[in-house]
């Protein structure tokens, strides 16, 4: 009877942690028959990495394929600082293209905030006319750099803006990443998910998106039109950032596939780390405009 | 009657069975072959594909895409676009265009488009919303709305008319997609969004492909009426079951081989290759017409046995049908030099049923007349009662024989000749109808072309296409493109408006320095330039630039949008873009010129310039060395060939004097109306040479004689011609019923010229090659005297 009571007490504790936000800087693992919500909400912590206090890529290599196998490479360094609602700031985001050439120092600066309905603010720092111009969030449904992503794929969507509901819970059979020809992920046990979208006249009619039970990471995702017909899948390979410590779970590849143009964008995410104790002031309009990448 | 024809005609009528045999089993292989045969129009095969300018558009297709471009414009009935069921509409109809297989995603430009964006600049920096996420709700956010269209000089006029009452979305399809798919997925669109207070009108390329295979089946109802009206016109000719019945079925049977070759051969049902059955059709009744006139006539002995008048009438017809025969397939053999692909196809599948006719109408409708039992005397009377025919043919003969009259009809025809070279010299070449000439004016095509070119403006794009060993984003590069785009928006009125890469840069400049239209310049450093191109597809897709410039930044294209295609537009702007490019020299830059409608309709016009005369002169030349060769007389030649140019001549003149222009389906005319127009000279001339030989008779006899026999021929088979090419005037395909119109008109007059001129223009040369027997003759009989 104990048993039953202290079960009930557990499972009355667990809706209440994941029924709202989850806690900054906490790491929160996925746990057999949690249900939809519960399993997005720690998605989401983990894609936006608010488990960490900062972030630091130091080569994101973008590589645009079409059809012809034709290839164009940009490299971008990476730096965000986790801000925990102070200010009413979730997170800070600074992006600086170090490839080609032509365009390296070009730098867009990034202010997520709490409230969702908030837009993000963003500066762009132009190396070459030496200006930052503030320019508007760009739209959820504008394309992530130039890429077959969204920029909601990679930093605006939110838990809130989707409701689901759980498929089941199942083996992920594999994804075969087209760069390299090699099966990733196979066996991994997953949640699969399928997010519909509340914002009206949308892109896509739903995603049935696969959380891989151990990372707590989005390994695979497909979306589906109204026509019901798959038009996009996106794959992430998930790893750990130092499993014997700190065991942050973290993207390392990505392929993200438009089966409409029969164009898709990798990215490798190489060298990642976190907790480095980045300074905010990296994060500034004015540290935009002193910088030299 | 030579006797190698006569031993020929034996032979065929001995082995009578074994001929019907196979002529009935090729008939029914090629009936076969035909069972699923395709209705299918690619306009690319009325381009001349080797001309420079197609080939420019080619490259330009191949690496920008919009083959299957396809305009689309929604109209509101009452009030203007601005009220939210409306809008609610534009944004259902884009997001359903997101949703066809097929359709290029980065190419739907819609004022609903996911890439359609307003920009506001100030102090601060740049802010880009999408212009119409979610119809507004409110009067305010819809009076913003407006501004916002008002202000964006992208949209206004340019993707909602200036009147507010309609929006036009642009699409293109990728180039896999089939026209029928295309012309059938926007139709159902089409159908589901419109209503009362909605029109659609959707126009482009894959559309009228798509109305031109609409239209298409209906060619074989207009086949039916074209049967039945030569039916009723070889009963009044024959006024027999077997003058009616042989010549449709030995025609038919020519029409299937040729069709079963050609479809053999791959080639398709187009606009083109579909007036091939007609023309084969008439061509072989024409024939049959002479063959069983000339039965009749045979039977016209009460002692003659059918067998026998079968072989005598094949020994006469054979050397003139075989010569008409080889003078058509001249005619269509000569098309195949000109260069545009439907008319080679036309050539090549005409030529081959012509052939056929020869087998068909001179060997198994007379081997099926062997066997069938002799007239009865009442029908071959029957036969030959045509009373008006015969007097009008008999006062002919008078009349050619009378000096003055002969004058005065020579003299007519040159007067009208003289008359007709200031026709000739006020022929304007090329297209200058709005819309697509292949279609009538009302057509719902032409409808929607006019609709959108009306509210929209400038429609008729014209593409230079440019080519760089590196990068084309520096500042020199795009200064050479931006020069030329100023330079030909200047000096062509025409010129709407232009969109290249160098837009997106000026524009990002501006938006840079607070909006301010003096910054809408190239900028000076090319690492800026490099930056802002960077900065522009930030937020676009990976295909949304493809149509500006190629992703290795090596080719790009600086298109304009003309208002208008008539010729002088035409050749103004090729002509302004050869002088600029021939005094301004740019080495890092290659600039080919020119694609677009104005770029393929130069093409088509160059090519109509450049064919038109050496194709009519090189038909004329064969045709004369062709019918030289076998009376082995010159003047032969010239007597067959004279009333065929004068015809052409008053024909031609029309096209100057009524204002018609000279489209490419008039290449085709000159050949085909000298081909088949020579067919009635050629029989006249064949029953003069064999009167003439005949002993008994005068020339005024002769020539009665042969007016009556082979002229009444000719008059009836010429009407059947070209009543069988008449009937495409019942074509909803303009391009149909403009060819055939011409094609009959000139058709008739070579049968009246021939019928009139040449009796006459053997009188007054009287030349060796007929007259050399009644010579020999009276010189005979003086010596005898």
């Amino acid at each position: 009877m104990r048993k039953v009571l202290l079960f009930f007490v557990m499972a009355f504790l667990s809706v209440g942690v994941f029924a709202q936000e989850l806690e900054y800087g906490k790491v929160y693992p996925l746990k057999a028959g949690m249900g939809a919500d519960e399993v997005m909400r720690v998605m989401y912590h983990n894609k936006y990495s608010l488990f960490a206090q900062d972030y630091f890529l130091p080569k994101s290599k973008v590589l645009y394929v079409d059809t012809s196998g034709y290839t164009r490479t940009k490299i971008a360094r990476r730096y965000r600082i986790i801000k925990e609602g102070k200010g009413g700031i979730s997170y800070k985001d600074l992006i600086v293209v170090t490839y080609p050439t032509e365009i390296k120092g070009l730098a867009i600066l990034t202010w997520t905030y709490e409230d969702f309905k908030k837009d993000q603010n963003v500066w762009l720092w132009v190396p070459s006319l030496k200006k930052v111009r503030k320019i508007s969030a760009s739209e959820d449904d504008d394309a992530f750099m130039g890429s077959d992503l969204t920029v909601e794929d990679v930093s605006t969507r939110r838990f809130e803006d989707e409701t689901y509901k759980l498929i089941g819970e199942k083996v992920f059979d594999g994804y075969t990443f087209e760069h390299t020809q090699e099966v990733k992920s196979k066996g991994k046990p997953c949640f699969v998910i399928e997010a519909t979208p509340l914002k009206p006249r949308w892109y896509y009619s739903k995603r049935l998106v696969w959380v891989d039970k151990e990372t707590g990471g989005n390994i695979y995702e497909e979306y589906y039109n109204k026509k019901g017909k798959v038009f996009k899948t996106r794959f992430i390979e998930w790893g750990w950032y130092k499993p014997e410590t700190k065991k942050y779970p973290m993207q390392i590849a990505i392929e993200c596939k438009d089966l409409r143009t029969g164009h898709r964008t990798v990215i490798f995410n190489e060298e990642q780390e976190y907790d480095q104790g980045i300074s905010e002031q990296n994060f500034t309009v004015k540290a935009l405009m002193r910088s030299r990448w | 009657m030579a006797a190698w024809m006569h031993k020929l005609a034996r032979t065929i009528i001995h082995f009578r069975i074994y001929v019907i045999s196979a002529c009935i089993l090729i008939s029914f292989f090629f009936a076969n072959v035909l069972k699923d045969i395709k209705i299918e129009t690619h306009l690319e095969d009325f381009l001349p594909q080797k001309h420079p300018f197609i080939q420019v558009q080619h490259k330009l297709t191949d690496i920008f895409g919009g083959l299957n471009q396809v305009s689309i414009a929604l109209e509101v009935q009452e009030g203007t676009i601005f009220e939210k069921g409306f809008l609610d509409k534009v944004l259902s109809f884009t997001e359903d265009l997101y949703l066809l297989e097929g359709i290029n995603i980065s190419r739907i430009n819609s004022i609903a488009s996911r890439h359609i964006k307003h920009v506001v600049a100030n102090e601060e920096g740049f802010f880009v919303k999408r212009l119409l996420r979610l119809p507004p709700t409110t009067p305010q956010e819809m009076r913003e709305f407006k501004e916002r269209v008002i202000s964006n000089p992208n949209v206004y006029g340019k993707m909602i008319s200036k009147d507010f009452k309609s929006t036009l979305i642009y699409v293109d399809f990728e180039s896999k997609a089939k026209t029928s798919y295309i012309f059938n997925v926007l139709g159902d669109l089409k159908k589901q969004y419109e209503d009362k207070n909605t029109y659609i009108y959707i126009a482009g390329r894959p559309i009228l492909e798509g109305w031109l295979n609409f239209y298409l089946p209906r060619m074989l109802k207009i086949l039916i009426i074209s049967f039945i009206v030569i039916s009723f016109v070889l009963y009044l000719t024959f006024r027999s079951k077997r003058g009616v019945i042989l010549p449709l079925i030995d025609s038919s049977m020519a029409t299937l081989w040729g069709m079963g070759t050609m479809k053999l051969l791959g080639l398709r049902l187009d606009p083109s290759t579909m007036l091939v059955p007609f023309i084969i059709l008439s061509l072989g009744i024409s024939h049959s017409v002479h063959t069983l006139k000339r039965y009749y006539e045979e039977m016209g002995d009460p002692k003659m046995k059918s067998k026998h008048a079968i072989i005598i009438t094949m020994s006469h017809l054979f050397l003139p049908g075989l010569v008409c025969v080889i003078t058509d397939g001249l005619g269509f053999l000569s098309l195949r030099f000109v260069p545009i692909p439907t008319i080679k196809s036309m050539a090549m599948a005409s030529g081959l049923g012509i052939l056929a006719n020869f087998f068909t109408s001179f060997m198994f409708t007379p081997c099926i007349l062997s066997f069938m039992h002799r007239p009865k005397i009442l029908e071959v009377r029957r036969e030959e009662a045509h009373k008006w025919v015969d007097t009008l043919l008999s006062k002919l003969s008078i009349f050619s024989l009378n000096k003055k009259a002969g004058t005065v009809i020579v003299s007519f025809f040159i007067g009208i000749c003289l008359v007709s070279f200031v026709g000739i010299g006020k022929i304007v070449v090329g297209d200058n109808t709005e819309g697509s000439s292949y279609l009538y004016p009302h057509s719902p095509y032409n409808q929607a072309e006019y609709f959108i070119n009306r509210n929209f403006g400038g429609t008729n794009s014209y593409y230079i296409f440019v080519e760089s060993k590196g990068s084309l984003l520096t500042v020199d590069k795009l200064k050479a493109m931006d020069s030329f785009q100023n330079y030909l928006a200047g000096e062509v009125p025409q010129v709407g408006s232009y969109l290249s890469i160098v837009g997106a840069i000026k524009a990002l400049n501006m938006f840079m320095f607070e909006g301010k239209k003096s910054y809408f310049t190239i900028p000076q450093k090319n690492d800026v330039v490099a930056q802002y191109w960077f900065l522009y597809t930030l937020s676009g897709f990976p295909s949304d630039y493809d149509h500006l410039i190629s992703r290795n930044e090596k080719f790009a294209n600086i298109k304009f949008d003309f208002k208008d295609h008539k010729s002088t537009t035409v050749a103004q702007a090729v002509k302004k873009t050869r002088e600029f490019f021939r005094e301004s020299r740019f080495p890092e830059l290659k600039f080919y010129y020119a694609g677009g409608d104005i770029g393929v309709l130069y093409a088509i016009n160059d090519i109509i310039r450049k064919t038109i005369i050496p194709n009519a002169i090189f038909i004329s030349l064969l045709i004369f060395l062709f019918v030289s060769f076998i009376y082995r007389s010159f003047v032969a030649g010239s007597i067959l060939l004279l009333p065929l140019l004068l015809s052409n001549i008053i024909v031609f003149s029309l096209f100057g004097f009524l204002g018609t222009t000279i489209t490419a389906e008039t290449l085709p005319l000159v050949s085909l109306s000298e081909g088949l127009g020579i067919n009635f000279g050629i029989y006249i001339l064949a029953r003069l040479h064999e009167d003439m030989r005949e002993k008994r008779k005068t020339y005024k006899n002769i020539l009665y004689h042969t007016l009556i026999t082979s002229g009444k021929a000719v008059f009836f088979s010429g009407f059947i011609v070209s009543l069988g090419i008449f009937v495409w005037i019942f074509s909803s395909i303009l391009l149909q019923v403009r060819l055939g119109m011409n094609l009959c008109a000139s058709l008739i007059l070579n049968m009246i010229t021939s019928l009139v001129m040449i009796p006459v223009l053997v009188w007054w040369i009287k030349p060796r090659f007929l007259f050399g027997a009644i010579r020999r003759r009276l010189a005979q009989r003086r010596r005898q005297m």
